[in-house]
């Protein structure tokens, strides 16, 4: 898969990197802000977004937001939250497949992606 | 004079006034009404007194007693009025002729004739004064009461009203000028009061953004580095960054351990505080109890592995529960493990659900063949921080949050959660879920 890693902290953007492209091969490619980060999902070249909640200058929430009310379509968008259950993530829940919660084990990320992955399919299904 | 307690003193002293003067009257015009009316026997009594002497005197019937008896009327016959009365007295007295009778008899008529009509004014004036007394009483008192309803009680229907409503509408408040009088010092006293709760409430209201932005920046500044320290470990210790040594892969699992009690201490600790914060609002929906038990499950088969403990399940099929899937997950999780931790190797742990138990109740129960819990401990596990120890089991290392915060999510649920235990005979926890209902008839069946 071809993921879009947004995470403004360098050492977990290190460690999720070296998990997805070691232990499941995907591509990754990393932005560290929300503008980079909006920007690059619009491209559309995306399989699944890894989003971080808290990033500079846009936070995850607010890019989920503003890519949402440009109505274009985009790969899905997983959030990486160290704080899921805060009102402000709990209102862009819907525009997201699911979240990881940090910290995540590196060696369950590409598993765990994919099992969100397949509920989602699962559920736009049923 | 806006006081309404001088404005009632000043009403009430007018009635009272006008009261006792038309009953003061009224007694009077009694008094007098009386009075005549004792004159008017008196002079009958008086004629058949005199007629009475004559025919004693004609028959000679004299006595020292008669003698005492004419004496008696000389004297009160000085006293009548008017003066023709007493001399018509007299001239029996000294002669009773038929002449003086008959004069004495006129006498009285002529008197007589004068009362009569004084007798009517004063009966009359009797029954106007105390009509007046009597209707100037009910109006006094109607009025009175007029003005208490309408000055003092309709003001303090509407204050205890917007009382009410500033408690009911979630302190909202609409201030309004108060009377310059008592019932307006009350509503300005009960105004302040109602500035100093809002105030209050703001105050909190602020408190507790600033909690929860504490918790916020907390639980992320926490987690952040916890991430990347936990990356890096299980990275190292897989190997995929090339071979280690044994001792080094031995550290390494020390370290990952370490990191992931740390993790379970501060996510613990984090959702207490939420939870205390009340900052865990609840999202409750229909789940199946075969889903929730079957999740819980493999969330734990790595740990029950390690413990060489199995997990099993009995009736828990055929059942939906309204609650938050998430937070009786954590529950679920909580007396699991715990059981898990405290069971010897090779045994099971069972999860069996119970309903009507107690009517319209579901009940959860967790069963271990542990050691089972001491009376005296029983209450005080679901306290924070408080765990049974056990040397001899090395996967006894809680952070003794588990139960509390189980305990605080079954009871946000509205349902309870307890233990029934034997020391050396195992011990069920179970929690009860007030929502639920049977899926094959999917009766629904709310106990509130």
């Amino acid at each position: 898969m071809n993921i879009l890693l947004c995470e403004d902290d360098p050492n977990i953007a290190t460690i999720a990197r070296l998990a997805l492209e070691h232990v499941g091969h995907h591509q990754v490619t990393w932005v560290a802000d929300g503008n980079a980060a909006k920007s690059n999902a619009m491209t559309g070249q995306f399989d699944v977004i890894l989003l971080d909640e808290m990033m500079p200058h846009k936070s995850g929430a607010d890019v989920c937001n503003e890519i949402r009310q440009l109505g274009q379509p985009t790969a899905p968008i997983i959030f990486l939250s160290a704080n899921p259950q805060t009102a402000r993530v709990e209102e862009f829940r819907p525009m997201t497949v699911g979240y990881i919660a940090k910290p995540f084990d590196p060696l369950q990320l590409c598993s765990q992606i994919e099992n969100i992955l397949s509920s989602a399919v699962n559920n736009k299904a049923g | 004079m806006k006081s309404i307690r001088a404005r009632l003193l000043v009403i009430s002293a007018i009635c009272l006034s006008i009261v006792v003067a038309s009953g003061f009257l009224t007694f009077a015009s009694f008094e007098q009404f009386s009075q005549l009316n004792s004159d008017l026997a008196q002079s009958y009594d008086l004629v058949d007194a005199m007629i009475a002497y004559k025919y004693k005197s004609l028959s000679g019937n004299t006595s020292q007693k008669t003698d005492k008896w004419i004496q008696n009327w000389r004297v009160r016959a000085k006293k009548l009025q008017p003066e023709f009365r007493a001399d018509a007295v007299k001239a029996v007295l000294k002669n009773p002729s038929t002449k003086n009778l008959r004069f004495l008899s006129r006498s009285e008529n002529e008197y007589r004739s004068y009362l009569h009509p004084l007798i009517d004014y004063f009966s009359r004036r009797a029954k106007f004064f105390g009509s007046l007394t009597v209707a100037s009483t009910l109006f006094f008192s109607f009025g009175l009461l007029f003005y208490v309803l309408l000055y003092l009680f309709a003001p303090l229907r509407d204050l205890s009203k917007r009382m009410e409503e500033f408690v009911h509408n979630r302190y909202s408040y609409e201030f309004a000028v108060p009377e310059p009088n008592e019932i307006g010092e009350l509503q300005s006293a009960f105004d302040r009061m109602a500035q100093q709760v809002l105030g209050q409430i703001e105050e909190l209201k602020s408190l507790d953004k600033a909690k929860s932005d504490f918790l916020s920046i907390a639980s992320h500044e926490l987690r952040t580095p916890l991430t990347s320290i936990k990356g890096s470990l299980a990275l190292l210790n897989s190997g995929i960054m090339g071979k280690i040594t044994e001792s080094a892969q031995n550290l390494m699992t020390i370290a990952l351990d370490e990191t992931d009690r740390l993790i379970r201490l501060i996510n613990e600790l984090l959702d207490l505080a939420k939870i205390e914060a009340r900052q865990f609002p609840l999202h409750p929906a229909w789940i199946s109890s075969h889903d929730l038990i079957s999740n819980t499950f493999q969330r734990l088969s790595g740990f029950c592995q390690t413990a060489q403990v199995r997990l099993e399940h009995a009736d828990t099929d055929g059942y939906e529960l309204y609650v938050d899937s998430d937070r009786i997950q954590q529950v679920l999780t909580n007396l699991l493990s715990n059981a898990v931790k405290y069971s010897p190797k090779g045994q099971a742990v069972t999860v069996k659900i119970v309903c009507d138990a107690e009517p319209g109740e579901l009940t959860v129960e967790v069963h271990d063949k542990g050691r089972g819990i001491a009376p005296e401990d029983q209450a005080l596990i679901f306290e924070k921080f408080r765990q049974a120890s056990s040397p001899q089991n090395p996967l006894v290392k809680g952070t003794g949050l588990g139960l509390a915060i189980a305990k605080t999510l079954v009871e946000q649920h509205g349902g309870t959660i307890g233990v029934r235990s034997r020391p050396g005979d195992g011990s069920t926890f179970y929690f009860t879920v007030p929502k639920w209902r049977r899926t094959a008839n999917a009766q629904l069946r709310a106990v509130v």
